[in-house]
């Protein structure tokens, strides 16, 4: 059995699932000529449930060994910083303005994957915010948060 | 005389100093992104789609063009110098590229890969100009039958072919069109899994989930991993010899052509053009024992149909506004975002945007083969940029780009949800591309069904009773069923 192959389509049958009963709960709103507006959801269920139960009965019969796209050892704690420091941007970007969140986010990234060249990521930390931010306010007229501190 | 007309204006606007120097940032930074293994145009094209918001439709559009077809032509110099495809269409090129550079020949390689390049975007570029108009032709005299049937069309011939597996492609695309049809419905006004979030009512936008699927996911993947810098060697007379031309001349003819044609094709794209151009050489060659030896052959037909290919890309794109590749389905969704709308009245409605960019093209072409050739040294320097001091940098730029795109944190949320489910996508080998098909396609696909239906007063029949539609329609079941053929077939022979 093709276990990645099983797991997916499983998700997806349960995703279906979750769909159809979203479209049931909704309220009928047939009040038009043509097909209403859980129509086109419910033929995409329809076919996503129908694929991933392909996918599912096919990988029950697999017996070949599929390989990883990652080659060589991974480095979890890597992913999972990255993920980490993305979701603080999000809840940070705001609060703290544009140059402080997007000054911090770059520094631990590079601290952690540039390790030991403090003055390198110091700068990099400081001239990465003021450039995009140039670029997206000043040059593209895009206005970028500001946050408590004004700036 | 009045496609000439057409292409001097376009001339006119593509020569005009901003839009000239978006073109040169375009092919610029296409080429580096070509050039660095692990950054690619997906990649690039969505994160920098944000920054193009503040620009005329025109120049965005010229530099993201810029940046595709740049990237064809850098993504050859690493196969050729370190045996690694910057991108995946310049796979076949590491085959005999890398061996004429351990001969002592990677001038000569990255030269007729250049010149090959030129010569098969400058190719597609007048094939495009050629065949807009007949096609525009037929387009506008498409209804919502036609279109819907032709979009059904797109999403399983490209739902199918991107990817290891049919089932997969399609399962994806169908993923995506669900998404898509995430927030309030335009015809009835009823939400559509919201779930209460203001920010979902406009539904779920291509650009968080592409930046998501491709930027995000790249970078969670590239990091991962220990990345090794190889050591590169100097590179010494870049211009091919005589006898090199006289032994490429039809390979670069061939890749052109074959290039071009499976780019205009639904699912095509410049990978599957080198790899098909590549087999072809191999047929056609008086020494096929040569091939993956270092024949010339090998490196100036897959590059020439890798650069055709997206040229070829632009056709269907343009004229019908269908996408045929990954690539132009971001393009198309960068066009939907400026308020454009793609398709046949592009020509009529925006001519400076069509014979600008068309004009750009040819430019483009001419200002890549400047930058390959007499700046390769930096090309070869840039290669020694570690990705960790990179990763910091595309990661806000991403994130910013997404933010920027309409101020929300809530977008900055779905891309990196969305950057988390491609990173799982890919180590259970589901392709993103098709997500991004089914998000683009799947609201048009929508409202063309609807208004059919409206226009036939609820009768299905009138998806059958077109004669072009029917036809497309019947295309698109045979391009499903084409792998229960080919397997039956296979069977009968054993």
């Amino acid at each position: 059995m093709n276990k990645k192959d099983f797991y997916v389509g499983l998700l997806f049958l349960l995703l279906t699932g979750a769909i159809i009963v979203l479209i049931l709960r909704s309220p009928s709103t047939q009040d038009f000529s043509g097909p209403g507006p859980f129509f086109f959801p419910t033929v995409a269920a329809v076919l996503i449930g129908g694929l991933s139960l392909t996918l599912l009965v096919k990988s029950v019969k697999q017996t070949e060994a599929v390989s990883s796209p990652i080659q060589g050892k991974r480095i979890w704690g890597r992913t999972l910083w990255i993920i980490a420091w993305c979701a603080i941007y999000g809840a940070t970007i705001e609060k703290l303005g544009y140059l402080l969140s997007t000054g911090m986010v770059t520094f631990a990234l590079l601290a952690y994957f540039s390790r030991g060249k403090w003055v390198f990521n110091i700068v990099l930390s400081i001239a990465t915010p003021i450039l995009i931010y140039i670029l997206f306010n000043t040059l593209l007229k895009v206005s970028m948060p500001k946050g408590f501190f004004g700036f | 005389m009045e496609v000439l007309d057409k292409l001097l204006y376009g001339f006119s606007v593509a020569l005009s100093p901003a839009n000239f120097l978006y073109c040169l940032i375009g092919v610029f930074i296409g080429t580096f992104v070509g050039v660095l293994p692990g950054l690619g145009v997906m990649n690039a094209v969505a994160i920098l789609i944000p920054m193009t918001f503040g620009m005329n439709p025109t120049a965005a559009m010229i530099m993201l063009a810029g940046i595709y077809y740049g990237a064809m032509y850098g993504g050859s110099t690493t196969s050729i110098l370190i045996n690694t495809p910057g991108e995946a269409p310049a796979i076949m090129t590491t085959l005999d590229g890398y061996q004429m550079a351990l001969q002592g020949r990677a001038g000569p390689a990255l030269g007729i890969a250049a010149f090959g390049s030129f010569i098969a975007g400058t190719f597609a570029t007048v094939m495009l100009m050629v065949l807009a108009k007949p096609l525009v032709k037929v387009a506008l005299s498409f209804g919502p039958t036609e279109y819907f049937s032709m979009l059904v069309l797109a999403l399983c011939t490209l739902g199918g072919l991107m990817g290891e597996s049919v089932i997969k492609g399609l399962l994806m695309a169908a993923f995506g069109i669900f998404l898509g049809t995430m927030g309030i419905d335009p015809v009835s006004g009823v939400e559509r899994f919201t779930f209460g979030v203001p920010e979902l009512m406009d539904g779920i936008g291509f650009l968080p989930v592409a930046i998501g699927l491709f930027a995000i996911t790249e970078v969670l993947l590239t990091a991962e991993q220990e990345m090794m810098r190889p050591v590169v060697e100097k590179i010494k007379g870049l211009l091919p010899s005589v006898k090199d031309w006289m032994a490429s001349k039809f390979a670069i003819a061939r890749g052109t052509v074959i290039g071009f044609l499976i780019g205009c094709m639904p699912g095509g794209g410049a990978t599957l053009a080198s790899v098909v151009s590549y087999l072809v050489e191999k047929k056609f060659s008086k020494h096929p024992e040569q091939f993956g030896k270092g024949a010339i052959e090998g490196v100036a037909g897959p590059e020439s149909a890798n650069n055709a290919a997206s040229g070829g890309a632009m056709v269907p794109l343009l004229t019908l506004g269908i996408p045929s590749t990954g690539v132009s389905a971001i393009l198309l969704g960068a066009l939907m975002l400026y308020g454009l709308r793609p398709g046949p009245l592009l020509f009529e409605k925006s001519p400076e945007l069509v014979w600008g960019l068309i004009a750009s093209l040819y430019i483009g072409n001419i200002l890549l083969l400047i930058i390959n050739l007499p700046l390769i040294g930096i090309w070869v320097q840039m290669l020694k940029i570690p990705f960790s001091k990179l990763l910091a940098f595309i990661l806000v730029i991403a994130i910013t780009g997404t933010y920027a795109t309409n101020n929300s944190v809530t977008e900055v949320y779905i891309s990196v949800i969305f950057g988390v489910i491609g990173y799982f996508m890919k180590q259970v080998n589901l392709p993103a591309a098709p997500v991004i098909m089914g998000i683009i396609l799947g609201p048009l696909l929508e409202t063309h069904f609807r208004r059919a239906l409206i226009i036939s007063q609820g009768s299905y029949a009138t998806f059958f009773s077109h004669p072009i539609s029917a036809v497309f329609l019947c295309a698109a079941v045979v391009s499903l069923l084409y792998p229960l053929i080919r397997w039956a077939i296979q069977k009968r022979k054993k």
